[in-house]
């Protein structure tokens, strides 16, 4: 369908409004309260443009429709007028307390008032006061004062959520959001409301007054939080986290994710594993990652080969770490591989699964193409000795009558007490790497956190420098090389490279579920994200795959 | 041929001149020596009669006032209830060049302008006062007006002046205090719904 932005001529979609038909071209129609995921309100008048259906009159380009051969124009003075008016009436009780505002570097007052407006208050009365600082809920903060009413936080819980717990109280200037009475914003996906704010209204919690958002880099990652995977940017500065935001990815999480996801990255900067470590209780030594590696390759060499060593993978690694793992484990001869992990939590319809591990699915994949049974860590009786990747799930009463336990250990917990060498291990934040969602969607993370933290080092490095001291001829060298030793030999993955995988991930069709929930977001039939299943190469033999740093 | 001089006979003669010269050098010896010259108004806390009524000064015992606008240490602006004026925005921190400035941000429960600075800090050894500081500060919060230069310092971590050390001076009034002291219309409550935990110490810096 064509129309006519300004005189230049756009191919737009039927379903397109004025402003997502501008934008094809790059044509910014400004808005505060459209958004292309809610349904369209029409509060803030700041689209208004003129058409030639309506020549001399202005509507509004969140609600119009395009039709065959329409003209926009959204440079005429009447334009210009009403969005400077526009400015003008949403600043007119607006505190401009930039200063203190969390908002400030990413609110669209500011880029608009430069934009459209760029003039001094005319206002010589009072502004009007309104409550400031109310708590909404356990993740969420108000402030009615910075609020332009665009209402799309309540269209957000209405519509999205599905759980409706704000509402417009009041009348013309004095309006305001609100919680009802005894009902808190304590909706699983009530983060969400402080992204879709416009403004500086809603504000998490969590990330109020941390850091401006000007100092924090901005990198693409995944979610670890659940099997889900919801596409995310980590945003950090140094070796700490700040925060995280949802990353559009209509097949996984469109533009949304939950409040547990969202404080997830707290287990990237509380309680790590700095440094290596020997013994343990008084025991205890903290020394180079070199000398722990040869401590451990003193106490795992007598057991090669002999039986009674087992390798517990937590659900939380990532696939290289994975496949690292059962080389390792491979040329250790290890007879027992135990999956632990997050015990389950709730889940819902939407976003939220119960498997509250990244990688469940991805480990599985891995064991199945390295022809190695898992088991529960509750069967930890049966080995002498164990290497455990990543801590979580591992019972400890059964920890401490083992003679031999080595930790790969993102943080410090009870597991880690018991263990004779501890490396510190990256968080999925950290590292380059590659997860599996709970419906068999590969998706490739980005390192988001600037700086080390100690001498961490992704969990497959700590295997391959284990296998290179128990004298291994290869080993992985890089994430890409753990991921091809992965690739070769699963027929899901076949042919695949770690840095091949596009952005927005692969669906693995041969690993699909026939059950969805009901409202979770997937990819539609014959996605171009599908990837069918192909054979195997059968001239690989075992132990090849390792080589592939020296290629 | 005839060297080519603007001297005259007296001066080419030289034996004159040397007996003016030693006459100067007398003049100022016994000037010096009795404290005959004014004394220099520039220069602060000039010691005794006399003797130190010289054009040398005896720094740092004889200081010489510094210009108006000269950039010198930082001073955090109290307001008049003697809280530092800073709401811990960062513009400083953004504007500088040096890195400097290290804030963090905490809030009062009870104040409509509830940022404030729990740590501010600023390192007087990468310091390279430009100002720009005081140029960014939306709150006219931090001023470089103290008339004195960063101390010299025995260690490194004495050049960093703290929150505490940085509040000083006389109190100044800003268009923004009415906001400062109006009465919030609701105080949070007690937070029945307890926020998320607290962020581990930032190491970076």
């Amino acid at each position: 369908m064509k129309v006519f932005v300004d005189g230049a001529e756009v191919e737009a979609d039927p379903r397109d409004n004025l402003i997502e038909a501008a934008r094809r071209i790059g044509v910014a129609i400004p808005y505060f309260c459209y958004h292309p995921r809610l349904s369209v309100a029409g509060q803030c008048r700041m689209c208004l443009v003129e058409t030639s259906d309506a020549p001399g009159r202005l509507v509004p380009g969140c609600q119009v429709r395009v039709k065959e051969g329409l003209k926009i124009v959204t440079t005429s003075p009447a334009v210009k007028e009403n969005q400077r008016g526009c400015m003008e009436f949403h600043l007119i009780n607006h505190p401009v307390d930039c200063a203190i505002c969390d908002q400030s570097g990413e609110c669209k007052l500011q880029d608009y008032y430069m934009e459209y407006d760029h003039q001094p208050s005319r206002i010589r009365t009072y502004k009007l006061n309104k409550p400031k600082r109310e708590v909404f809920g356990p993740l969420v903060v108000y402030d009615a004062e910075r609020c332009i009413m665009c209402t799309r936080c309540v269209r957000f819980m209405d519509e999205v959520a599905q759980e409706p717990q704000l509402a417009v109280v009041q009348r013309g200037s004095h309006s305001l959001i609100a919680t009802f009475p005894g009902q808190p914003l304590d909706s699983k996906y009530s983060g969400n409301t402080v992204d879709i704010c416009p403004v500086g209204a809603l504000l998490n919690r969590d990330f109020r007054f941390q850091s401006r958002v000007w100092f924090v880099n901005k990198s693409p990652t995944v979610c670890t939080g659940c099997s889900t995977g919801c596409n995310v940017y980590g945003e950090s500065r140094g070796n700490v986290m700040y925060r995280l935001l949802p990353r559009r990815n209509e097949e996984v999480n469109q533009v949304w994710m939950c409040d547990e996801g969202r404080l997830t990255y707290h287990a990237t900067n509380d309680s790590r594993t700095e440094w290596a470590r020997t013994g343990k209780g008084d025991a205890q030594q903290s020394v180079g990652p070199r000398l722990a590696v040869e401590r451990a390759v003193e106490l795992l060499k007598p057991l090669a080969g002999k039986g009674g060593l087992g390798i517990a993978i937590s659900a939380q690694c990532t696939n290289e770490e994975a496949a690292a793992a059962f080389l390792l484990g491979a040329q250790l001869g290890a007879v027992h591989y135990y999956l632990g992990g997050n015990p389950p939590g709730d889940h819902d319809e939407f976003l939220i699964r119960g498997d509250k591990n990244p990688n469940t699915h991805g480990v599985q994949l891995a064991a199945q193409a390295f022809g190695v049974q898992l088991e529960e860590p509750k069967g930890l009786d049966a080995v002498k000795a164990l290497l455990a990747f990543r801590t979580e799930g591992l019972p400890i009463d059964k920890l401490q009558r083992l003679e031999v336990f080595i930790a790969v250990a993102q943080n410090e917990n009870a597991v880690t007490a018991e263990a004779q060498v501890v490396l510190p291990c990256q968080s999925v934040y950290e590292q380059d790497c590659s997860l599996v969602n709970w419906y068999g969607r590969l998706q490739r993370t980005w390192a988001a956190v600037p700086a080390e933290r100690g001498d961490s080092a992704p969990g497959w490095r700590w295997a391959a420098d284990l296998m290179k001291g128990l004298g291994a001829a290869s080993f992985p060298k890089s994430a890409g090389d753990a991921f091809e030793a992965l690739a070769q030999k699963s027929m899901h993955l076949t042919g695949l490279k770690l840095a091949e995988i596009p952005d927005d991930g692969l669906v693995l069709e041969g690993e699909m579920p026939t059950q969805w929930p009901a409202r979770a977001p997937r990819p539609g039939p014959g996605a171009p994200s599908i990837r069918p299943p192909s054979p195997p190469r059968p001239d690989l033999r075992v132990g090849d795959e390792a080589s592939g740093g020296s290629r | 041929m005839k060297p080519t001089t603007d001297l005259d006979f007296g001066e080419r003669f030289y034996l004159r001149e040397a007996v003016k010269g030693m006459g100067v050098i007398a003049r100022h010896f016994w000037k010096n020596l009795l404290g005959f010259r004014d004394p220099n108004a520039e220069i602060m806390q000039r010691k005794g009669p006399g003797v130190n009524m010289v054009s040398t000064m005896n720094y740092p015992e004889e200081r010489k006032a510094y210009p108006p606008g000269y950039r010198g240490m930082h001073r955090l602006v109290p307001r008049i209830d003697g809280k530092p004026r800073c709401v811990a925005c960062y513009m400083c921190a953004t504007a500088c060049p040096a890195q400097c400035i290290y804030i963090e941000a905490g809030e009062y429960d009870d104040q409509a302008i509830e940022k404030y600075p729990v740590r501010f800090e600023i390192d007087e050894l990468r310091c390279i006062v430009c100002g720009f500081c005081v140029e960014a500060c939306p709150k006219d919060a931090i001023r470089m007006d103290t008339g004195t230069h960063a101390p010299a310092v025995l260690s490194r971590p004495l050049a960093v002046f703290d929150k505490e050390a940085l509040l000083q001076g006389p109190a100044v009034e800003h268009p923004s205090d009415l906001m400062t002291y109006r009465v919030p219309l609701r105080t949070p409550s007690a937070d029945p719904t307890a926020g998320p935990t607290s962020r581990g110490d930032v190491k970076d810096h």
